[in-house]
């Protein structure tokens, strides 16, 4: 058996070979893919931010325009509850109501009979409740 | 090469990214391949690999730091890909790393792109019989013939235990090709 010395025997190279050209084409190829310059896009999010920015500026000029102009302009007159009893009326509230939303202002109210009594003696619909 | 926080710069700007990456490529394709070659073996593979390893560099060397120089940071993406496309193979076709290292040895002797004679290819054979960090080790010093100095900062180890790491394997390397 022959003893073996790396650092005294010539050096032994690898054998790997690559095909012809293949670092000329690996460079032409890797280039490629690269990402191109692009104009400047601005994202998405941030012209959303814009346009929602722009609609909150319009809402408050509105709102604030009135108590601009219109020093007697009171707080209450723009409550809600003033502008939901100006634009809706009660029938208007009645037909969004439904079954469950009726039973659950029964038990808010918690009418006892003789408060019912009353209620209906004094309106002038009793017959057409009480044939309901 | 020119100051190397110039070149990131380069690297990065848009305007001048092109030209800088087409340098990139110029100056590290060759030992890149050499070294993913060493791990792989093979041709196909390799360019797979070298692939990934540039996409990686070019994808991330925004958050390169500058801790280590650029070449050091590259060679340790390309043992990472290396190593872990090695893993990826032998696991998809349900064998360990050391039979999927014993197949693409048999396959060298009928690889159009090896021309090694009968002690290269007994030295591949004895090299696959190191552990993995022996082998990467070796190769790295005696076919890429880098310092222990660069080989420590790629694989994060003393050049203290690496030169030990390097004198085993060639010791065993050595036992090997007396009795083979």
């Amino acid at each position: 058996m022959k003893a073996f010395n790396l650092d005294k025997e010539p050096k032994i190279k690898t054998g790997f070979k690559t095909p012809e050209n293949y670092f000329e084409s690996f460079e032409t190829k890797m280039l490629a893919q690269l990402p191109k310059e692009e104009p400047k896009v601005i994202k998405f999010q941030v012209r959303k931010l814009y346009i929602v920015s722009a609609i909150a500026a319009v809402i408050l000029a509105f709102i604030a325009i009135p108590f601009y102009f219109d020093s007697n302009y009171s707080q209450e007159s723009i409550s809600v509850e003033s502008y939901l009893s100006y634009q809706l009326t009660t029938e208007d509230i009645i037909e969004k109501l439904t079954q469950e939303d009726i039973d659950a202002l029964e038990n808010t109210l918690a009418l006892s009979d003789d408060g019912l009594e009353e209620y209906l003696s004094e309106t002038q619909n009793l017959k057409f409740y009480l044939n309901e | 090469m020119q100051d190397e926080k110039v070149f990131i710069d380069q690297l990065l700007h848009p305007k001048t990214q092109h030209e800088a990456f087409r340098e990139l490529l110029q100056l590290y394709q060759k030992p890149l391949y050499n070294h993913i070659r060493n791990i792989v073996l093979n041709h196909d593979d390799t360019d797979d690999v070298l692939q990934n390893t540039f996409i990686k560099v070019f994808q991330n060397i925004k958050n390169f730091k500058g801790e280590s120089k650029l070449f050091s940071w590259m060679y340790r993406i390309a043992t990472n890909e290396a190593l872990s496309f090695l893993q990826q193979k032998a696991k998809k076709n349900g064998i360990s790393n050391e039979e999927a290292q014993q197949k693409a040895l048999n396959k060298l002797e009928s690889d159009v792109f090896f021309d090694g004679d009968e002690i290269q290819l007994k030295l591949q054979k004895a090299i696959a019989t190191l552990p993995e960090k022996q082998q990467l080790v070796f190769k790295m010093k005696y076919f890429e013939e880098l310092k222990y100095e660069e080989i420590s900062e790629i694989v994060d180890t003393s050049v203290g235990a690496l030169k030990a790491s390097y004198h085993l394997a060639v010791k065993k390397i050595e036992e090997y090709l007396k009795i083979n």
